[in-house]
């Protein structure tokens, strides 16, 4: 479904990402590893086209997208869940899922989306009215991967979803994804918290340094065949 | 890092060598060419540059624009300007001046000196708050010092003659006097910019979070910065003061402010010889356009006067720079040295 | 004070804080959207005046001429944009600011050129100067229509601002423009958007100051970009109804300042403003308002 291949990018005169392939199946969870730094989020960002790759391509659904704009690449189905969630603060929970519907034209077709959010997520409808800014930290990431919904996305891209929340909260996230490949959804999940995203993911890459430092099964991983710790150091 | 680096005053002192050599040549130049109006332009030229290239020290090494430096200017050229306006002046101008102040005269030093010196207290009371202030709320907060600041110099009547302005100022400045001025402000501004201080300023133009994490204090090197920029633009004005012998409250305000800073851009902040760069280019455009704003004949065409001409031009070469030349003409690159 | 001296000064107050509310939310706009502080804002108060003192000197009416000033400045907004700031876009900060103070010289010295440099009289219908009075209250008509027309203006922003897709989107992206982005929000279409509001807030905010002032200056931009600057720093950096408030409270601010200080410090009012901006920007950089908010949630 998605094919990045030997990517690089540069943040201003500084290369982060030094030359990067990784290929995404529909259905699939696919999880990219590594160190804070590592340029896991750069290549989120570059994917959706909020930056633009120095060198390589990046094909979804048989189509160069690189060099889309991240508008164009929603309307074709790709959406990021920003690291540290970002909802509007100021806009009521209603008002920022409504945002995330920006682009579907037909009313009805926004108001089963939202049907379907408030079902996955009872306490955004109740606090519908309320603003974002006053939503509990877990609150405020169900708001983000819901308003990432309202697009109606097949590829769904999150950065560091279990960021900053109670352990609790982390895993009913991963089980919220686990429900949405369900539904049919294509997810790339980009997280510090390894052994969690393995247990729910099929494939893993680990990003470190701006390269690719091990990819596998996700089984591969966990049963130790591919060593985390040492790709995490950048040394695999 | 905290230490001076060899390598980098060589590079300076080379650039001084070379800047110093140019403006020497140049200044050389219109005094063998003996001409009055060209001697007039160069010796407003080396003025110019020692106010760009003070605000340089600031703007250039923290990469936070300043809106406010005129104010330091001002502040420098009134101070010399009550330094050294005859006593008998003063009791006609200023006939409610202090009796301390009334009966001071001193000379084109001193009041350098004492210039750089208010506006050097000027900037310690007010870049206290600002230097703890965001990148942006501290460019919007020198713009509320710039407006502050003009607000005093015209309504303190006591002791700046409210918006009349000031007159009789001894001219204490000739071609050479002004070439010694640039050529000491350069030195000191690229000694600033080579210094422990200047190097931790300069990484935190480009980094402001990685700089305080590898243990720059942020706050500590703006305010130094913001305090030799401002005790140098002090110094420039009190330079300039001795030069037009008059100025009221409105020399130093939005469209002198604008003018400096254009010359920052069009040369490039982040480099000494790009102010002087800037200021020469300007200065030039500036002298080509100024006769044709008085009016001009063309052919059968009578141009009439042209206000703004100037500024419009200067104006229109500061957006085909940003836009083709974001860096300015020099960027980040020193006269003479290596990059 | 008697209380026919208090309904004035009141009036005078949210006249003017109608006028000042208009610029800041001019300015906040765009500051909000694309975090660049747009000097050039004031010099579309100037364009409002200019085009207004053509049309009425050429015997059109004067809700004519003020119909198409506030045209003229929204048009002149987006323009300035595609001329001047798109090209920057991924210019730093420090760019930008340098880009709109280079349009706004450009702007005043081509009327300088154009024009003249000398003031010009726009005569304003001669209603505006009258006084209502109701037993001992005197209201003038100007105040009254001032707040009439500011706050209608505020009316429709806001409704415009709150019930509509472009509004929402508006909203959404001030608060957070790269994720307003990935919502799909075109970038440009939005600035655009932004720029048109700008420029017809200004113009709005023009016809009321002309009709204030009665004449019209190549500098004339500079009070309202000043004012607004104000506003919006007490009302908070890219909170478009702290801008709002923030006019208001500047207003306020200063009328009071007007009757309660002695003579010799009225020159200073100005300054004292200022000396409050600057010791919010320090204590609350992100303003009053905004930072009173954020506390609260």
């Amino acid at each position: 479904m998605l094919q990045v291949r030997n990517l690089v990018v540069n943040y201003g005169p500084v290369e982060v990402i030094h030359g990067i392939s990784l290929n995404v199946e529909k259905g699939e969870i696919v999880s990219v590893l590594g160190p804070n730094g590592g340029g896991k989020s750069t290549l989120l960002r570059t994917i959706v086209g909020l930056m633009r790759p120095q060198q390589g391509e990046i094909s979804y659904q048989a189509a160069r997208i690189d060099g889309r704009s991240p508008e164009e690449n929603l309307a074709h189905g790709i959406a990021l869940v920003p690291e540290g969630r970002r909802i509007f603060s100021r806009l009521t929970v209603l008002e920022n899922l409504w945002a995330g519907a920006y682009l579907v034209r037909n009313k009805r077709v926004v108001d089963e989306s939202l049907a379907f959010v408030f079902n996955q997520f009872p306490i955004l409808a109740e606090r519908r009215a309320q603003l974002g800014g006053t939503l509990s930290g877990g609150q405020q990431q169900m708001l983000a991967i819901g308003r990432a919904l309202m697009s109606r996305p097949q590829l769904m891209l999150l950065d560091e979803p279990s960021l900053g929340l109670a352990p609790i909260l982390v895993q009913d996230t991963f089980q919220l994804i686990q429900r949405l490949r369900g539904e049919g959804l294509t997810i790339i999940l980009v997280e510090q918290n390894a052994r969690q995203a393995l247990e729910i993911s099929d494939r893993a890459y680990v990003l470190a340094s701006g390269q690719m430092q091990a990819a596998g099964r996700a089984e591969e991983f966990q049963k130790g065949g591919l060593d985390l710790e040492r790709a995490y150091l950048g040394d695999a | 890092m905290s230490n001076w680096s060899r390598r980098r005053l060589a590079v300076s002192g080379r650039t001084w060598l070379v800047l110093s050599l140019l403006l020497l040549l140049a200044g050389g130049g219109v005094w063998l060419w003996d001409d009055a109006n060209l001697i007039r332009i160069a010796t407003n030229f080396f003025l110019l540059c020692t106010l760009v290239v003070s605000l340089q020290v600031f703007v250039g090494n923290s990469g936070i624009v300043s809106f406010g430096h005129v104010a330091f200017f001002g502040v420098g050229a009134y101070t010399a300007a009550l330094l050294t306006i005859p006593p008998n002046v003063k009791e006609r101008a200023l006939p409610m001046l202090p009796a301390i102040l009334m009966n001071l005269e001193t000379g084109l030093v001193t009041a350098t000196l004492g210039g750089a010196l208010v506006a050097f207290l000027v900037a310690l009371l007010t870049g206290l708050a600002l230097a703890r202030m965001q990148e942006q709320a501290m460019a919007m907060a020198t713009l509320a010092l710039l407006v502050m600041m003009h607000a005093i110099f015209s309504n303190w009547e006591t002791v700046t003659r409210g918006t009349i302005g000031l007159y009789g100022i001894p001219r204490g400045i000739n071609l050479w006097v002004a070439l010694s001025g640039i050529i000491i402000i350069i030195g000191l501004a690229l000694l600033f910019k080579a210094s422990p201080t200047g190097l931790h300023l300069q990484a935190s133009r480009e980094q402001p979070l990685a700089a305080q994490t590898i243990g720059i204090n942020l706050v500590r090197v703006r305010l130094i910065g913001w305090l030799v920029s401002g005790a140098l633009m002090g110094s420039a004005g009190a330079l300039w003061a001795q030069n037009i012998l008059a100025f009221g409250p409105d020399q130093f305000y939005f469209v002198e402010t604008f003018t400096v800073l254009s010359m920052l851009v069009i040369g490039g902040l982040g480099s000494v010889s790009g102010a002087v760069v800037g200021a020469a280019v300007v200065t030039g455009v500036s002298e080509m356009l100024r006769d044709l704003e008085g009016g001009f004949t063309l052919g059968p065409l009578s141009i009439p006067e042209l206000p703004g001409l100037v500024q419009l031009a200067v104006a229109v070469l500061i957006m085909i720079i940003l836009i083709y030349r974001p860096e300015g003409l020099l960027g980040q690159r020193e006269v003479g040295g290596k990059r | 004070m008697t209380p026919e001296l208090l309904v004035q000064q009141l009036i005078n107050a949210l006249s003017l804080g109608s006028i000042y509310a208009l610029l800041a939310l001019g300015l906040a706009m765009v500051f909000s959207v694309l975090g660049m502080l747009n000097f050039a804002f004031g010099e579309l108060v100037t364009i409002t005046g200019y085009v207004m003192f053509w049309l009425v000197a050429a015997q059109t009416s004067f809700v004519t001429a003020a119909v198409a000033g506030v045209i003229f400045a929204t048009l002149a907004s987006v323009l300035i944009e595609q001329i001047a700031f798109r090209p920057l876009r991924r210019a730093p900060f420090v760019t930008l600011l340098f880009s709109s103070f280079a349009v706004a010289v450009i702007i005043q010295n081509l009327i300088r050129q154009l024009v003249s440099p000398r003031p010009k009289g726009v005569p304003v219908p001669g209603i505006f100067d009258e006084v209502w009075r109701f037993g001992t209250f005197q209201i003038g008509v100007l105040p009254m229509i001032t707040l009439g027309v500011g706050l209608a203006a505020l009316g429709l922003l806001a409704a415009f601002l709150q019930r509509t897709s472009w509004g929402l989107a508006i909203r959404a992206a001030a608060l957070d423009f790269e994720v307003a982005r990935l919502m799909g929000i075109r970038a440009n279409r939005v600035i655009s958007l932004a720029f048109a509001i700008s420029g017809l807030l200004a113009g709005v905010a023009g016809v009321l100051w002309v009709a204030r002032r009665g004449t019209v200056t190549p500098d004339m931009g500079f009070v309202p970009i000043l004012k607004a600057f104000i506003a919006v720093v007490i009302g908070g950096l890219g909170n478009l109804w702290g801008a709002v408030l923030g006019g208001f409270v500047l207003a306020f601010l200063e009328v009071t300042l007007d009757v309660v200080l002695p003579i010799e410090f009225r020159p200073y009012t100005e300054a004292f403003a200022l000396i409050a901006v600057v010791v919010i920007l320090y204590f609350r950089p992100q303003g009053l308002i905004a930072a009173q908010t954020a506390e609260r949630v």
